[in-house]
């Protein structure tokens, strides 16, 4: 089959979808805004508000004369970046600089002599409101860019729960523990998953729970990422799997967790059931006029067969059997 | 790769003297010294900031039980190791010349399983570039998967120190099996991923990437054809992936992106039976009887051996067998994302993605010479092209409208549809013969053939295959086109309200319904030879050839499949209803707590193991007692139910953990916890087996079967601790373990049977993992380590029905000695 027939048609469709996209956002441009992250402000800090002037803005020096030690460690951090002329080509202004990015402006904290009230505290706010404040620059990526419909804040999760810009145990991501302790300081169960003996080398170090999961949230259930083409995420390393295949094992269909337990398990293979005949016979028993055919008769579980894959081996699908028996 | 002894044998030889060389090694160095790991502040120089470890060292492994069950489930064995070398790397004044951070990490170099090496450089402003390689050896030799049940009687006028239950050297013909895990292997896994993103803070943002995961090694597999045969195999997959994108962000607070992707996915596996170990007569070359081998139900044959370990000439069995091809996988993606928060009060988020993948296997052979006794079947040769494709579009979008300060309405909406058709033309060429040792009968067709065959060069020419009435054609060609596919709409719309800075809730409804659908065609040319040329698809009914059948002039039999129209595809609709509910609650700074929920309801299902309807809950806390003492609990309960008849599915896995935090002063902590795992599920299975419960019914719609209850149940407790204690400023103390155990339970088909079904194994076992260790600091800047793992792994002897190929058990003691160097 021609692997460019289709090719062709890719092109004009992308440029109606981006100019239909454009043309939406373009008739309705609204001139440049400014955040407003006034303490003060009765609404949520949207990023989409507008903000008053730099005046209420004094700069990162003036925070660090008295929050000095916090400073040292900040500028050892990729936030220091924000304090850098020029860097934030998109994000321009001193709302979008040092301590007062996330903090808010400072004038009305020093004049007060330090009064906390006077500038915003994440300590105090909800974790919708703390997470807008990091959503502001870092929403605009993919991997952040579902983070307000994830589950993670859906059960109020906030960002400074897994990151800390200031006390950083980790110098990259700025998380406040390594994973997958990070994580498994919440999911305990999920902890002792991985400590059975057929388990993911999670706790070794080779994978992490981000490779297969994304923390900020997107459109797959359980935050999972997908392999490319959007397929189920366990097929970016175990591609042999993925087909397509002449002869498809359809159960595929529901996902790999119909037959294996992703984590971890007491089973050999990470499979959902010690005894692979009695997984197999869960499904192929019924004789319906759609779904997996029954085992035939001829098929005495007492003779041969420890495992039906014995001699079913390409079991995850076969270009050259039917009944999966070779490759 | 070959089988070596293997099995039944429990105990190994102890490395002492090894290990009691370590344990003297760990004493010396030891001595009563401990050390305190400084913190690293690194060295600033040249207008970086350089912080560099290095740890290396020599690990000893002493290991008593099954090498096997070791290496699969640990693979950790003795030698020196690079355990990390970690470089940071950072501009003083955020203006270097190439580069303002770099950060590189490696572990585990020298011949552990799993090795990672990971790199990130960022120059601000214009270049983020990370790279990551992993490598990860995957040993699998656990003797309880696709194992035959072979009973320990050996087939009579077999040889002396044949034993059906053990692997025996291969260099000893007539006596070795693979009776314990034919199904082993021995790959390596690759992976390499690059990602280099320019300009990253620029209203045009570039994005090129590059991963690759290459998979290689021998295995082993096995394959029915008469018997089960063993098979060697050597896998060489390669995935290659390419990745353009661009970011355009010249909208305010509103990003559109633009990725094209190609995945080139390549597979060059190659099978041959190497275990022809069994002779058919003096003169001729060995043959490999397969793995089973039960006397009781005349596997592989009746009488498998005669006088003198001869193999019986009429038994199944290989004389040689290769299968070899190319199978190729292209796939270009494109998918358009876009994230705004342009308009007041709304996040959107949106991607679209379409793949147009081809599928195709190259160069097909697959060629057998031995005996199938069941057809004849003595020669035979496969070959044909296979052609696919895999076209999928998938549309994902989603928005947040924070209507108020507190109220916000969530609404995700998903669209999918992927199409799977492929085809698989088989040229099939096939020669027949009654005995292993009798060569076929060529027939010389003046009838068309709908492929061209090769005769073997041992043949009898001009002379009638002796075929069987089970016998296939003698030359077809099988056309096998199926097709599959899925359509998912999903909806979720939620209400999330903050009620206060301290309470928040949500409920929503999600909808998803999906339609999968397969359909499938074939078209069949064939030709039977005589004998028996009325066999197969021209079997005489009542006296009459079939449709499609036509009789030619030498005797044999023509096949064209008659053309039927496209039959209607088997359609299965699912519509799924959530209800998804939950709180979150932080009534003290110390204190917080979230409950989620998510009920389903379905009017199918698309197997009898999925859900027809499940309940979730999930209950998490945290209270932070003071500042020296942390508590955690976790509640997880999901009960599925599939309750239909002639299904009776049911399911549950409950969780119920704890864990606490203590650190009373900054140099002492303490972590511990608990957790209990209830697994259970059932469904109503349909089989036939010897030796089955007596008194079971019969399996409803399904002739000659029966039909019992499955039940699965696992109860798995999980005991973990974890302390750090710096003694004194140079010594600091480790230690801990993962504690595991599982008890539980699954159906024996054959409760009559000498030789269970159903095994122990690993549902009925115990799994502890302590360590032990000390850190000195020997002097500035150097660290002395010494770290114990221990590694035991128990099944549970008296456990019911436990296998003979068990104890799988092993008890591994691994000391590190490591010396690290950091600043």
């Amino acid at each position: 089959m021609a692997a460019n027939s289709k090719a062709s048609g890719r092109v004009p469709l992308f440029l109606v979808a981006s100019l239909l996209i454009f043309a939406t956002f373009a008739s309705g441009q609204a001139p440049p805004q400014v955040v407003d992250k006034s303490p003060q402000s009765a609404t949520t800090p949207s990023p989409s508000e507008p903000a008053p002037v730099d005046s209420k803005y004094l700069g990162p020096e003036t925070c660090k004369t008295c929050h000095e030690e916090i400073y040292n460690n900040f500028v050892t951090t990729p936030h220091v970046a924000t304090t850098m002329e020029g860097k934030l080509e998109a994000n321009k202004g001193p709302e979008w600089h040092g301590c007062e990015a996330c903090h808010g402006p400072g004038k009305a904290h020093v004049e007060g002599g330090g009064d906390v009230s006077k500038i915003f505290s994440f300590k105090n706010a909800t974790p919708k409101e703390t997470s807008a404040r990091c959503l502001a620059c870092h929403q605009n990526r993919e991997e952040q860019s579902n983070y307000s419909r994830s589950a993670h804040l859906q059960s109020g999760v906030a960002c400074i729960d897994c990151h800390s810009p200031h006390h950083a145990e980790t110098a990259e991501f700025l998380l406040k523990k390594n994973p997958p302790k990070l994580c498994y300081g919440c999911h305990l169960d999920i902890r002792a998953q991985f400590a059975r003996p057929f388990h993911h080398r999670v706790n070794e170090g080779l994978i992490q729970c981000s490779d297969c999961h994304n923390p900020h949230g997107g459109f797959e259930r359980k935050q999972l990422r997908t392999a490319v083409g959007q397929d189920e995420v366990c097929y970016k390393c175990h591609m042999d799997k993925q087909g397509p295949f002449v002869y498809q094992h359809e159960a595929k269909i529901e996902g790999c967790t119909i037959c294996h337990s992703p984590h971890g398990s007491t089973n050999a293979r990470m499979l959902n059931q010690n005894q692979v005949n009695l997984l197999c016979l869960s499904c192929h028993s019924q004789n319906a006029n759609v779904g997996p055919p029954p085992t035939p008769t001829f098929h005495n579980q007492a003779q041969k067969y420890q495992a039906c894959t014995l001699c079913h081996t390409a079991i995850h699908g076969s270009n050259s059997s039917s009944v999966f028996f070779t490759p | 790769m070959t089988k070596q002894n293997s099995g039944k044998s429990c105990e190994t030889p102890t490395r002492h003297s090894r290990f009691l060389l370590g344990v003297l090694m760990a004493g010396l160095l030891g001595g009563g010294v401990v050390a305190a790991q400084e913190e690293q502040k690194g060295i600033d120089q040249d207008n970086y900031n350089i912080k560099q470890s290095v740890e290396f060292g020599y690990r000893f492994t002493d290991l008593n039980g099954s090498q096997e069950t070791y290496d699969t489930m640990v693979n950790l064995q003795s030698g020196f190791r690079l355990s990390g070398f970690t470089t940071e790397m950072r501009s003083l004044d955020q203006h270097a010349t190439f580069f303002d951070r770099l950060y590189f990490s490696n572990f585990g170099y020298g011949g552990d399983p799993n090795d990672v090496s990971q790199l990130r450089i960022s120059k601000n402003k214009w270049y983020s570039f990370s790279a990551m390689f992993r490598k990860d050896q995957n040993y699998w030799d656990y003797s309880l998967l696709a194992n035959p049940l072979n009973p320990p009687t050996a087939p009579p006028n077999a040889h002396p120190n044949f034993n059906p239950l053990l692997n025996a050297p291969l260099n000893v013909q007539g006596t070795s099996i693979v009776g314990v895990s034919p199904h082993s292997f021995y790959t390596r896994r690759n992976m390499q991923n690059y990602g280099l993103t320019i300009l990253p803070d620029s209203k045009v943002r570039f994005r090129l990437g590059y991963d690759q995961t290459a998979v290689y090694g021998p295995g082993f597999s096995t394959i029915h054809q008469g018997t089960e045969q063993y098979l060697l195999e050597n896998d060489s997959m390669h995935t290659n992936q390419y990745r353009l994108g661009v970011d355009f962000r010249f909208i305010p607070r509103t990003t559109f992106s633009y990725d094209q992707i190609w995945t080139y996915y390549k597979d060059d596996p190659g099978l041959n039976d190497t275990n022809q170990q069994f002779s058919p007569g003096a003169g001729l070359p060995p043959v490999d009887l397969g793995v089973s081998f039960n006397v009781g139900a005349n596997q592989p044959c009746s009488n498998t051996f005669q006088s003198g370990g001869i193999v019986n000439p009429t038994c199944s069995a290989y004389s040689s067998y290769f299968s070899h091809y190319q199978t190729r996988i292209n796939s270009p993606t494109e998918k358009v994302t876009m994230q705004s928060t342009y308009f007041k009060n709304i996040d959107l988020a949106g991607m679209f993605s379409y793949t147009g993948g081809d599928l195709n296997v190259h160069n097909y052979q697959q060629n057998f010479t031995g005996l199938e006794s069941r057809t004849n079947l003595s020669n035979y040769a496969e070959s044909g092209p296979t052609q696919g494709r895999h076209v999928a579009t998938f549309a994902d979008f989603g928005a947040t409208w924070h209507v108020t300060h507190d109220v916000s309405i969530v609404d995700s909406f998903h669209y999918s549809s992927w199409k799977e058709p492929a085809q698989y033309a088989a040229s099939q060429c096939s020669y027949f013969s009654s005995s292993l040792i009798v060569p076929v009968n060529i027939f010389s067709p003046t009838a068309t053939l709908p492929v061209t065959c090769a005769p073997p060069a041992a043949g009898i020419l001009d002379a009638t295959p002796v075929h069987s009435t089970s016998s296939g054609a003698d030359a077809s060609l099988n056309l096998d086109s199926n097709f599959l596919k899925q359509e998912n709409l999903t909806n979720t719309v939620e209400v999330r309200i903050d009620i206060n800075p301290k309470v928040g809730v949500y409920i929503g409804y999600e909808y998803r319904h999906r339609v999968i659908a397969d359909n499938f065609y074939n078209t069949l040319s064939a030709v039977y030879f005589p004998n028996n040329a009325a066999r197969g698809n021209c079997a005489l009914a009542e006296g009459v050839l079939p449709m499609g059948c036509t009789l030619n002039g030498d005797g044999s039999i023509s096949y064209v499949e008659p053309i039927s129209p496209l039959g209607p595809a088997g359609v299965t609709d699912i519509n799924e209803n959530h209800a998804v509910l939950g709180a979150w609650a932080r009534p003290t700074p110390k204190l917080r707590f979230s409950f989620d929920a998510d009920i389903m309801s379905a009017n199918n299902t698309f197997t009898t193991y999925s859900p027809l309807s499940y309940q979730e809950f999930r209950v998490k806390a945290n209270y932070k007692a003071a500042s020296w003492v942390s508590v955690s609990g976790n509640i997880s309960i999901y009960n599925s139910q599939n309750n239909v008849t002639n299904v009776n599915g049911f399911g549950h896995n409950r969780s119920y953990g704890f864990s606490v935090q203590l650190q009373p002063t900054e140099k002492l902590t303490l972590d511990l916890g608990y957790n209990y795992n209830s697994i259970y599920s059932q469904v109503l299975i349909c089989f036939t087996a010897t030796g089955s419960e007596p008194g079971l019914p019969a399996c409803p719609g399904v002739t000659g079967l029966v039909q019992q209850l499955s039940p699965y149940s696992s109860n798995v407790n999980t005991g973990f601790i974890d302390f750090s204690w710096n003694v004194l400023s140079r010594l600091t103390l480790h230690g801990g373990a993962n504690l595991n155990g599982v008890s539980g339970s699954d159906l024996n088909l054959t409760p009559l049977s000498l030789v269970p079904t159903s095994v122990a194994g690993s549902l009925n076992s115990q799994w502890y993992q302590p360590y032990g260790g000390v850190d000195y600091r020997i002097a500035k800047r150097w660290t002395g380590r010494a770290m114990w793992d221990y590694y035991g792994y128990h099944e549970n002897a008296t456990a019911t029905y436990q296998d003979t190929y068990a104890p799988r058990n092993f008890r591994g003691n691994l000391v590190m000695l490591s010396l690290r160097y950091a600043f």
